[in-house]
Formats: structure tokens, sequence, C-alpha cells
């Protein structure tokens, strides 16, 4: 049988990214085509069955700083199954002695990871961008002279297809944050570049939430003495938004359901105990759209927002301060443990949220500890 | 209008393979294929459609799946029957590797997706389950490596292997 080459890309679409390094073995045609960039488009193919929508990423930390990583699927948005966990360890941190790392951010099959000496983070630091479908990363150059604090975030500037880490180098003023410095790195270009475009607050700040990415910007809940607000940092012009926030309340960010949104406590009302409200931005960018989407108790007090949303608007997946992975219904208000044996007994450990799973970005110009 | 008339009834319409043979099937059946469809479409229903790039057993076996496949004529496709026609399909593309790549052009020929996407996914299957020696072997890929150059490339990536 000959191979049918006018559908190869259909045909290589459809298989894992492991049995594509493999083929490209079989003839130097091959192994031109699997490297193609073209090809790299694969991801997000939905006839693949290796594709997921939500991969869950359980990060965990072991004896002696042995770190972890291991991989889970949402098996069924009506089941609320999870798969069995597949353990990957970072090949990158075998080497190293990290003191400290922690994930800025999961983009479609890549994770950035940042390491640092917790006392001095600016001076001896780290960061890696990880594509662990392939066992591939980059190491980014360092930063020269850092201030004392670093704060990271990372996306996919969609326009321009390029992942890109973003760095905001800040220092403490009376209990206040200002920032200075505010660097890209572009994994197309393989290196940092200043953003021409200024922090757009004059006053320093007391409050910022974690940098959330949705639709190729960043996001960031800013306090400042004027009230809250939305700021945007968009990848792709590589300029900040600021938008008018109506919560006033103290509020964590994240992404729920492809949707932006909110969380923060509230006092006890006539209407409700104790808790967190959670808000959505329904439609992005419309700050009319933003409603209240559910209540949490305090009794269940969770750390974090939900990162899961299923598919039939119901059921939320996240972790209480234990870091004990439960469902949450929004509608009768109960809760379960999700089932994952495995990691039930490793107390410390966090979840991580990625869409996608497989691809072969940095195939070519990533490293590998093999 | 008689067009409307006509519709209540069966409709056949001949197809004819490249080695002359020919195949009478039902027109709405036959409107799996999209080329086939826009003919009916344009007229050509009068007389025998040729379709010259597939032999008569391969296109026996595509008609086989166009009356498989052709919309049931009490409306909507149960659950049951979906779960039915799967499984159906996945023995139709059990067959020779030679005649899957027929299947595979005839789909691409005739513009039926559903018959393209099922090839593909059981060539897929084929690369999945088998070694790289014997895909070489499956496909007539000549390895145009040293052995020196393969080792090298097996070994960056040996975890691939196992």
């Amino acid at each position: 049988m000959e191979f049918p080459q006018d559908f190869i890309a259909q045909i290589l679409a459809l298989l894992p990214v492991k049995s594509l390094l493999r083929f490209q073995c079989l003839s130097k045609p091959w192994f031109a085509l699997i490297r193609d960039p073209h090809y790299f488009i694969h991801l997000k193919n939905p006839n693949n069955d290796n594709n997921r929508e939500n991969i869950l990423i359980a990060e965990t930390f072991g004896q002696e700083q042995k770190k972890d990583f291991f991989f889970l699927n949402i098996i069924s948005s009506n089941e609320e199954q999870l798969s069995e966990p597949v353990s990957i360890s970072p090949p990158f941190f075998r080497q190293e002695n990290l003191h400290h790392t922690s994930v800025v951010g999961c983009c479609n099959s890549l994770i950035c990871i940042t390491s640092y000496c917790i006392t001095v983070p600016s001076h001896n630091y780290e960061i890696v961008i990880w594509n662990p479908s392939i066992k591939k990363y980059k190491r980014l150059p360092p930063i020269k002279h850092p201030a004392m604090h670093l704060n990271f975030a990372f996306g996919h500037d969609p326009v321009n297809n390029d992942y890109k880490v973003l760095m905001i180098e800040f220092v403490w003023i009376n209990d206040r944050m200002k920032a200075l410095r505010i660097m890209v790195y572009s994994l197309k270009a393989l290196s940092w570049r200043r953003v021409e475009d200024r922090w757009p607050y004059k006053d320093s700040i007391s409050l910022w939430s974690e940098p959330t990415f949705l639709n190729g910007a960043f996001h960031w809940l800013i306090s400042t003495t004027q009230g809250t607000t939305l700021l945007a940092f968009d990848l792709t012009t590589e300029k900040f938004r600021v938008q008018t926030h109506p919560l006033s309340i103290t509020m964590v960010l994240g992404v729920l359901g492809g949707s932006l949104c909110a969380s923060g406590f509230i006092e006890a009302t006539d209407n409700a105990v104790w808790g967190n409200d959670v808000w959505m931005m329904k439609e992005y960018g419309v700050v009319s759209s933003w409603s209240r989407l559910y209540h949490l108790p305090m009794t269940l007090s969770c750390r974090d927002l939900a990162q899961v949303l299923l598919k039939d608007g119901e059921k939320v997946l996240m972790t209480d301060h234990t870091d004990t992975l439960f469902w949450y219904d929004i509608n009768k208000k109960t809760c379960r443990i999700a089932d994952v044996k495995v990691l039930l007994n490793i107390m410390e450990k966090r979840y991580w949220i990625m869409s996608c799973a497989e691809s072969l970005l940095l195939l070519d110009d990533g490293d590998s500890d093999n | 209008m008689s067009s409307t008339l006509c519709c209540s009834f069966a409709k056949n319409v001949t197809l004819r393979s490249s080695d002359g043979q020919t195949f009478e099937v039902e027109e709405a059946a036959a409107q799996v294929s999209q080329t086939i469809k826009r003919m009916i479409e344009d007229g050509c229903t009068g007389s025998v459609i040729p379709v010259p790039n597939l032999t008569g057993p391969v296109l026996a076996l595509v008609i086989e799946y166009f009356k498989k496949h052709s919309p049931p004529s009490d409306g909507c496709p149960t659950a049951l029957l979906e779960m039915e026609i799967k499984d159906w399909d996945a023995k139709f593309v059990a067959v020779d590797n030679d005649t899957l790549l027929d299947l595979t052009l005839a789909a691409h020929y005739l513009e039926i997706q559903g018959l393209l996407d099922l090839t593909c996914h059981r060539v897929a299957d084929i690369l999945n389950d088998n070694s790289v020696e014997k895909i070489r072997e499956i496909f007539h890929i000549k390895n145009d490596f040293t052995p020196e150059e393969e080792a090298e490339e097996r070994s960056k990536i040996q975890w691939a292997f196992e």
C-alpha cells in the first residue's frame, strides 16, 4: 500500500505526539515532514482523543524538594470522573538545586515554571518553558540586573502565534508596590524585549491579584486609592488597558468556563452566610455583564477560585484550604471530594488546569536531558 | 409540480465504474456523496452517472457505504442506530491495506467526508499499532537514513520507543 500522501496532515493530526516522534525515524522525508512547523497546528484537533478540553496538573512537593507533576484527564463532564494520574518528572529539576518553584501558567501544551531562591528571589532564579508531551524545554536567558521582586505571567499571542512571558519588576515602598521595568520574552524571537508601554498607575498600589490569562491578554484586579480596576495587558499590541471594575470587594481573579471570574469574601447578610461570592464577566470586555454566579459558604474555606466549570454549568472543581480537590454543586450547595486516590495522601500539592494536551512545540529548538 | 410527485417514490440512479460495471442505487443514498449530489442537482440523472476513478469492486463497496449511511426515511436517527452504524463502520474499514487506500481515494474523489474520516482514522490506527520497521514495510517507505543516522535520531527520543 502506498501511503495516502494527500491526506497526510489529516492522518497525522489524529496521532499522539509520542507516535509522531517515532515516525521521524521512518525516513528523511518523514523526518522533515514531522518537523515542518505547519504540522505544529495539529494540537486542538477535536478528532484527536489525545487532546482533551481540560487537563488537570497536580504539582506535588515531596521529600528533599523532590518535585513531581501528575497529569489527569477530566473524563466525563456528567460523571465528574478524573482519570488515574500519570506522573511526569520534569527533567530540568533533577540537575538543579532549586529552593522554590512555581507554575507561572499553562497555555495550550506548554507550562511555564520559575524557580528561585526564596531569600533573594531576583538574584538567583530560572525560568523554563516546558512541553511535557515531548519532554522538551526551553530555559529562558536571565534578565540583567533584576530588581528585588519579579512577577511573571505566561500566555499565547494569537495574532503572531507566539508564546510570551511577561515580567514585571517591582519594589515595595511603605507596603505599596511600585512597578519598575516591564519586559516580554518571545518564544519566537527567543529573547527578552523591553515593553514600551508604561505601567498605567501613577501611584503605587496596595494589592493586586495573580495574573490571569484569557483571550490573548493577562488580567489583574488592582486596588488603588481610587478603587478597584481591571488591568489587562494585550500580548499582541503589548499595551496595557484599564477597565473600571464594578465590584468593590477584595477579589481573586480566574477563568471559569471560558469567562473571566472573580471571587471575593462577603460578610453575612439576611440572605447569605459568610463566604465567597463568585462573579462572572459573561461578555468579555463588557463591564455591565459582570453578574453573580454563585455563593460559596465560608465553611468550605477554599483557597483559590474554582478552575473548572462543567458543561452543564452546575458544578465547579476546586480545592479547599488543605488542597483537597472537590466538586461543588452550585445549585444544590453540596460538595463531594474528587476521587484521586494516589494524590489524597500527599499533603503538599497544588493543582493547575490546562486546556489541550499535546503538541510538537519546542521539538526543534528545545532542550532535553535525555 | 411533477418533480415533487417523483420524490415520493424511491428513485434510482445508475452509476458506472471505470471498468464499465453498472450499479443501481437509490438516489437519496447516492447523495451521501457530495460529488454525485451535485451531478444529480445539475440534471445528470437521466442517463448513467460515470464514476471513472473507481473500479467496479471499489464502487460496489462505496455503494454499501451509501446504503448504510443514507438518511433514514422516518426522520432522526436514534442513538441505537448510531451505535449500530459505528460498529458497522469499524467492520467496513477492517479491510486489506490496498482496499483501504482505494476507499480513501474514492472518499476523496466522491467527497464523502464521513468515509474519509473513517479511512484516515484506520490508517492512523495502523501507524500507531506498528513498529517503525513494520510501517516501512506496509507503506513501502524507503529508509534513506544510514544506520548511524537512524541510531542517533532514535537515541534522542528513546522514551518514545518504550
